[in-house]
């Protein structure tokens, strides 16, 4: 209820009048929470973030107290979607220090742009532990209003730690960490990332999600600002984390805790911020042991919308009998169901001009009888809108927007010209992980899956829900708007659950999972990304596939090599034979034979991408660093000039016995830390 | 369509054959340009600007002739491929003229189908110009043709670099630069073809200069306007060496596939079932130069049609 209504009490307009009177430019006092790395302070008057300051560095990160913000939180009113209630119109009822680390902050009654007041009541707790400031708060919402959002905490004056110096805000995105120029003004989505660093040249601050199970979106924003004569502000950067928990009208509901934490060094230590938080609740998925050893893969597609019925199912031993005589582990069959890639999606079901049921369940049987596991690719996120299906019954499923419109996939190009150049291809409504019936259709196509007999699954694309971030859908088990991405892992446990009956070895893998979805989904298809982050948080317990396509593509198996990726085979764009490239086949091959050679260091040591090794060489090159159970160190060395060999240098500190071993000869040799590497080609210096 | 060594195999002892029948091989020539059919498949077998020595079609096996897709009513997929027509009917008219039909056509999927392509190609000082016609007699709709192809589409030498230009927007005439040679990148997404493609619009550019550092192919569309959609398609066979730098082998094999670059025009007419359709006009031209050598053949091209 609107408090500025005819019954409202007087005492809050009073209030009101009070709330909207100019700050006066001298603070009326600080309080700060501070120990030997941190220290934060608050102004007792507004209850704003004055200053924080990394005590280590001397890094001051918020500056200027006058342009220090509290909170900001939006109300939409009816024709209004921006109702903004900026928390520097409020005076704080409360700023208490309850203890040496910890402060307590309340506003109450808060005050909108037109001096409407409103009974929303905002407590904050700031806690300083460990050199982290941990900030968690409560909304009360007492109104008739639904707040959308809450910005908080607010950094007003984010400055680098030198005048001048970039920032970088760093996430977690697809298997890369997403890098963007604070002053370009980026936003990071917690749908993608728990954390964003703000990074400077050699040091950062480290702010998390501090809840890995998606209850909401949460955005890490960055807002430069210009400078104003009429506001008297100069030009300064905002950093905000914005929490979309839509709370109802008359509803209370905690806010996920936001972490800050300052680091020396790159995106490195700033990772290790987050790996420490993520041992306390990350489940270790569990993978078969075949999948513990080294292998590779390789890719199958059998038919697309356009029926093109490329590969029917008795004809995949055909196949199969090249993966097995190339003693490839697994293939990702891709098109097997009915409509082909991206065609009738959700459907499990096989695909009439393909062959029979019974034939792709026996076809699976064979090709895992010579010792090829089958991984069957399917979508569940979509409806595929051409559909008889969508039109009787998956549209009751559909995400909506707050509209009543639904959102829309555009689908993918295959093919035919046509196709190609994106006409007629099959768009599909994004479909709600949040409701419950959807859920259980899902389950049952997923049975479908599991009764053909295969060794894992591939869900393509379960890393997005395209434009789809929440859903105004009514009846579908929730009051709206229901967040999208709150459905990921409930619906992950369910599957897994089902798989489990069936065997624990059922092998979940996916299209770059986001980390969190990685406890269920431990195989990662990815590629080889500009920053290999999912290798450097746990490269033991998750695998990252990537494509090799070329013909001779020593280039790509060497970053598979260097960055510790699973090699999956793509002859003709995995429209082929494996036969079809045996110059590919036969160096990969190689690779894997080092790697099984040298297993402790380069497929289950630990992944460290270039941290404890200096390497410097006289052409283009790439190194990774490998550490074993027993800390003995692996450098692989990669040679990237097309055509040039080059002197590499190789110093890891206290080194003991070094030996040097190559894709074609991996016997291994002695050798100083200086070698030199044929062009296209890889080493690995070893500790022994 | 799965690809197998095997169809590929076939594909070039079919060439040889081809190339046996070279004997009998259609050719307009002038002093400035050399193109020549197949006399009894219609493809393009060779092509070379001879004041440059520059042969742009080079080994008669790669030759293509045309391809369309005819969806059939419960199966879209339906290609009609040209090197998979029994024959075609080659007719040299006149020095400067040569008629070129396919009747009958043999579609991959839905049998033998009522229509007919009929291509006329004439030279004239230099300048190739191909018209065709599609007669559909059929029940299906033809959403697109390629023509003319070019099945083994070569830079000058191994040495030299190739690119295509376009018109990245015909009111601000500024040029589009699409590496094709030595690096290929698909710029279509790899799950939806088989080979790395290229598809530039011809929508903001009725020309594509396949452009060397010293001369160029100008290919234009011959028309005032264009009544439906066209691209200009590249495909590298049978890939790259690597994902990783794009580049195309400079060997004419690898891993016993032929390494050859096709070059069409498609024209998306989707032809309504018993219509003709008279598809743009494609006009090729050598020039020596640099773009700005092409892009004149264009301007005179734009004065002469009124465009």
């Amino acid at each position: 209820m609107k408090l500025t209504s005819s019954f409202a009490p007087k005492i809050l307009t009073a209030l009101a009048v009070m709330a909207i009177l100019p700050h006066s430019p001298a603070f009326a006092g600080e309080v700060a929470l501070e120990d030997k790395s941190v220290r934060a302070v608050f102004d007792t008057d507004s209850g704003a973030l004055t200053r924080l300051e990394n005590k280590s560095t001397h890094w001051v990160i918020e500056r200027r107290p006058e342009l220090g913000v509290s909170f900001q939180l939006n109300a939409p009113l009816a024709g209004h979607p921006d109702n903004l209630i900026s928390g520097r119109n409020q005076h704080a009822s409360e700023v208490q220090k309850l203890s040496g680390h910890q402060l307590r902050l309340q506003w109450k009654n808060l005050t909108g742009e037109h001096n409407d007041v409103w009974p929303v009541t905002l407590t904050a707790l700031v806690s300083l532990t460990n050199d982290a400031l941990t900030f968690e708060a409560t909304v009360d919402n007492d109104s008739s209003l639904l707040i959308s959002s809450v910005d908080f905490p607010y950094l007003g004056d984010l400055k680098p730690p030198t005048p001048n110096a970039p920032l970088h805000s760093k996430h977690m995105w697809y298997g890369n960490l997403d890098s963007v120029d604070m002053l370009q003004g980026p936003v990071v989505m917690s749908r993608q990332s728990l954390f964003c660093l703000v990074q400077a040249t050699n040091e950062g601050l480290y702010v998390e999600m501090q809840n890995p199970n998606q209850p909401y979106l949460l955005d890490f924003i960055s807002q430069p600002r210009q400078g104003s004569k009429s506001s008297g502000k100069p030009e300064h950067l905002e950093f905000y984390t914005r929490h979309f928990a839509y709370v109802q009208p008359h509803t209370k509901m905690e806010l996920v805790p936001v972490v800050l934490r300052g680091y020396a060094g790159d995106w490195h230590a700033g990772v290790d911020c987050y790996k420490e938080w993520r041992a306390t609740w990350f489940k270790e998925p569990h993978l078969p042991d075949w999948a513990k050893e080294v292998h590779s893969w390789t890719m199958l597609r059998m038919n697309t919308p356009e029926q093109d019925y490329g590969v029917t199912y008795t004809n995949l031993v055909n196949y199969a009998r090249g993966w097995a005589a190339a003693d490839i582990r697994a293939v990702q069959l891709v098109g097997w169901n009915k409509g082909g890639q991206d065609g009738d999606d959700p459907s499990q079901d096989t695909e009439p001009g393909l062959g029979t049921w019974q034939e792709l369940h026996d076809a699976i049987a064979q090709v895992q009888a010579m010792g090829v596991k089958v991984i069957l690719f399917g979508k569940l996120n979509w409806a595929d809108l051409t559909t008889d299906w969508y039109t009787n019954e998956l549209y009751k499923y559909e995400c909506t927007d707050q509209n009543g419109k639904r959102y829309e996939q555009g689908g993918y190009a295959y093919v035919t010209p046509t196709q190609l150049a994106n006409i007629g291809l099959h768009h599909r409504a994004v479909m709600d992980f949040l409701d419950p019936d959807y859920r259980k259709l899902v389950a049952r196509e997923f049975d479908k899956v599991l009764a053909l007999g295969s060794e894992g699954w591939l869900w393509d694309e379960v890393c997005h829900h395209a434009s789809a971030v929440y859903s105004w859908a009514p009846g579908h088990g929730y009051t709206p708007p229901g967040y999208v991405y709150g459905g990921d892992l409930p619906l992950s446990a369910q599957l897994r659950d089902a798989a489990d009956k069936v065997s624990p070895d059922f092998l979940f893998s996916g299209e770059g999972p986001e980390d969190w979805l990685m406890q269920y989904f431990p195989v990662s298809e990815v590629g080889v990304s500009a920053v290999p982050i999912c290798q450097y948080i746990d490269s033991r317990h998750c695998l990252i596939l990537a494509g090799v396509s070329g013909f001779d593509d020593r280039e790509q198996l060497n970053r598979i090599l260097m960055r510790h990726c699973v090699i999956q085979y793509e002859p003709f764009l995995y429209k082929g034979y494996i036969s079809d490239f045996p110059l590919t086949l036969a160096y990969g091959k190689k690779i894997d034979a080092l790697r099984s050679k040298y297993k402790a260091y380069l497929w289950d040591g630990e992944f460290r991408d270039t941290l404890g090794a200096d390497v410097s060489a006289d052409g283009a090159f790439g190194y990774s660093v490998f550490v074993t159970d027993t800390g003995k160190r692996a450098v692989v060395v990669i040679n990237q000039e097309p055509d040039k060999a080059i002197t590499a240098k190789v110093r890891l500190p206290h080194a003991g016995k070094l030996v040097v071993a190559t894709p074609e000869e991996p016997e291994g040799a002695p050798t100083t830390g200086t070698w030199q590497i044929p062009a296209r080609s890889a080493a690995v210096v070893m500790e022994r | 369509m799965p690809i197998t060594k095997l169809s590929i195999v076939l594909l070039l002892v079919v060439g040889s054959v081809s190339q046996t029948v070279l004997a009998d091989e259609v050719i307009l020539q002038d002093s400035k340009v050399l193109v020549a059919f197949d006399s009894d498949s219609g493809a393009l077998t060779r092509m070379e600007d001879k004041s440059t020595h520059w042969v742009m079609e080079r080994r008669p096996a790669l030759g293509l002739s045309f391809r369309l897709f005819a969806p059939l009513p419960d199966r879209r997929y339906n290609p009609v491929f040209g090197q998979n027509q029994p024959g075609a009917e080659v007719k040299k008219l006149s020095d400067h003229e040569v008629q070129i039909q396919w009747t009958n056509l043999v579609s991959e999927n839905g049998g033998v189908l009522s229509m007919a392509l009929t291509a006329d190609v004439t030279l004239t000082n230099g300048g190739l110009t191909f018209n065709a016609m599609l007669e559909n007699d059929s029940p299906l709709t033809v959403e697109t043709i390629d023509y003319p192809c070019f099945g083994d589409f070569n830079p000058p030498s191994t040495n030299t670099s190739l690119v295509a230009q376009t018109l990245k927007n015909i009111k601000t005439e500024e040029l589009l630069t699409n590496e094709v040679y030595p690096h290929f990148r698909s710029e279509k997404g790899y799950w939806g073809v088989t080979y790395p493609t290229k598809m530039l619009e011809a929508q903001t550019s009725p020309f594509c200069l396949l452009q060397t550092p010293d001369q160029g192919l100008y290919v234009g569309l011959d028309a005032p306007k264009m009544d439906y959609h066209l691209q200009y398609t590249f495909e590298q066979h049978p890939g790259v060496i690597s994902s990783f730098n794009n580049l195309v082998p400079q060997e004419d094999v690898i891993s016993g596939w032929p390494v050859h670059l096709e070059f069409r025009l498609c024209h998306f007419i989707f032809a309504k079932p018993h219509s003709t359709t008279q598809l743009v006009p494609v006009a090729l031209l050598c020039y020596q130069g640099d773009w700005h050598e092409g892009v004149n053949l264009y301007k005179q091209s734009s004065t002469s049609s009124g465009r």
